[in-house]
């Protein structure tokens, strides 16, 4: 079994979350309001 | 010639004066933007690309350890966990990434400097503002890595905070459960508490200590043979096809085939002197239970059904029971399902032997797990009855009489019950919250009682009345039976056992039905 194989998802998530986040915050500086 | 550079000087500052700001603002924006980029391709590298020459790994990253769970590190949970670890990855590859960014920046504004000089005279003031921007750009876009690693930080810290969250929780509510439904699991090996069960994955025979959600997993942990394994009581851990419970104590580590933690345990010791009849007694319980229409009653363990299976030819009428070794005993264990929840019925059929002195006696730790306990009495240990019976019945009756090996004396029914009461009051049993069926046996051989109780009659008949007495006050409930653990010539086993087992599963919702014909199932 290989952690690479096991840890595909949980690396999806974060790398998912972190780029949301991103983008969110990015949005915000340039001025867009929820 | 002076007025030809004069002329020519100005259109130069004047695109000077356009170019330098110009070149200073792209180099800074290049840069500003760039370098927080390389922390997103770091990303992408690092968790989704996974190249063959991924820079290696920080040092710390975590590891399983030899002597640690047979499973695979859960990626969130700990601030020392791989998810952590790839955060300070990604950094290592984005900060390389960066570095040979600013490198090639450098060596672009160098060669404006050193160029061919015809052209310095554009080249160096165009390098110098791109310098001055390249500076600021590397600033601001540093401000913007580390805004990036920090974000990342971030949401990995709150995953794991919800992870460890959702997992702490998984647990309070598997405990919460297990109290609600009271359950509590005995080894029927070593007698102590279970807290939980330790599993061995069928696949690959390794033994995981702690399923529990944590730093292994949440909803469910991955062997290290691959099998996906569920983490809670919850979650149908005990009926898993995938695991096999163990008793998780170091001293034990005995197989628990009986799925513990789905079911209430019930723990009923036997107790008594020698030959009292208690063998014969757990024989016509466990009969009894598998003959009830109404019940679902299966051996839970293969040790049960090897000593178990066949205790309806034990309780034939003329076969005798075989001694019950002196060693320590295993709990046979019967789940039976009513119409409620099932539940573990662990039976302890202790030697009469180790009853006798508190050095034995203190070893049957499974006294302090019970609530509920059985004094068998023979009748015919009680002198005073056996004197009462004429020259020929002794002599009928003197090859079934208690009598231990190897030595003449009668073991005496009082020296086996303040053995064993004082004994489980030492060992911290509370037997005023306890219950104690006081149950003479043979009552097939012994059944003229003039209408008697059995307390009126042990009282009377044989002179227990010491017994009785100390029995009713010691403990929370007490109750007196006479029973014959036998089945007749037409199959039917006596109805005493019946009117015994009712009392002693009754408290824990197993309903006997009033009247059966108890030859209806084998």
């Amino acid at each position: 079994m290989k952690n690479d194989e096991y840890y595909f998802w949980p690396r999806m998530w974060i790398l998912g979350i972190t780029l949301l986040a991103l983008a969110f915050i990015v949005l915000l500086v340039f001025g867009w309001r929820p | 010639m002076c007025f030809i550079y004069a002329l020519l000087i100005i259109p130069y500052i004047v695109g000077m004066y356009f170019a330098i700001p110009a070149a200073a603002f792209a180099a800074g924006v290049i840069y500003a933007v760039g370098i927080p980029a390389c922390y997103v391709i770091g990303l992408f590298k690092v968790l989704a690309l996974r190249p063959d020459n991924l820079p290696t790994r920080p040092t710390w990253y975590p590891e399983r350890k030899d002597g640690q769970e047979p499973a695979l590190l859960g990626y969130f949970y700990g601030f020392r966990s791989p998810a952590f670890a790839e955060i300070h990855h990604v950094i290592l590859v984005a900060r390389s990434r960066a570095i040979d960014f600013v490198r090639l920046g450098r060596k672009i504004l160098k060669s404006g400097f050193t160029g061919r000089p015809k052209a310095r005279i554009i080249t160096i003031p165009l390098s110098a503002g791109a310098a001055a921007g390249l500076g600021v750009g590397i600033a601001v876009g540093a401000i913007g890595f580390v805004a990036i690693a920090a974000v990342h930080a971030v949401a990995a810290t709150l995953v794991f905070l919800i992870m460890a969250a959702v997992g702490l929780t998984l647990r309070l509510i598997d405990t919460a459960l297990l109290r609600i439904k009271n359950i509590r699991m005995v080894c029927p090996h070593c007698f102590e508490r279970v807290p939980y069960p330790a599993y061995k994955c069928k696949s690959c025979a390794e033994t995981h200590k702690d399923v529990r959600p944590g730093r292994f997993g949440i909803f469910r942990r991955r062997c290290l043979c691959g099998t996906a394994l569920p983490t809670l009581l919850l979650f149908r851990l005990a009926s898993s096809d995938k695991l096999d419970a163990y008793c998780p104590l170091e001293h034990c580590k005995q197989p628990l085939e009986h799925r513990p933690g789905e079911a209430q345990e019930i723990v009923l010791p036997f107790f008594g002197a020698a030959d009292a009849g208690k063998t014969r007694l757990m024989y016509g319980i466990v009969a009894l239970l598998r003959a009830t229409r109404s019940l679902d009653a299966e051996l839970a363990d293969s040790a049960t059904a090897a000593s178990l299976n066949n205790v309806r030819e034990w309780l034939a009428p003329g076969v005798m029971t075989g001694k019950t070794l002196t060693g320590l005993p295993r709990g046979q264990i019967v789940r039976v399902t009513s119409k409620n929840a099932p539940r573990l019925l662990q039976f302890y059929d202790t030697a009469g032997e180790r009853f006798i002195a508190a050095e034995t006696t203190e070893e049957l730790r499974f006294l302090t797990k019970a609530r509920t306990f059985i004094l068998v009495i023979d009748p015919l240990s009680v002198e005073s009855l056996w004197q009462s019976l004429p020259r020929e019945r002794q002599a009928e009756l003197a090859a079934i009489r208690s009598k231990p090996a190897g030595n003449d004396t009668v073991p005496s029914p009082e020296l086996a019950y303040q053995q064993t009461h004082q004994q489980m009051e030492a060992m911290g049993v509370k037997l005023k919250k306890a219950r104690l069926a006081v149950v003479f046996s043979r009552a097939d051989i012994l059944d003229n009682v003039n209408g008697e109780s059995a307390e009126e009659w042990a009282t009377d008949t044989l002179g227990l009345g010491n017994l009785i007495r100390s029995a009713r006050l010691e403990f929370g409930e007490t109750a007196f039976f006479r029973t014959a653990s036998v089945i007749s010539d037409s199959g039917e086993l006596h109805p005493s056992i019946a009117e015994l087992t009712r009392w002693l599963v009754a408290p824990n919702g197993i309903t006997l039905p009033e009247t059966q014909n108890w030859m209806a199932r084998a």
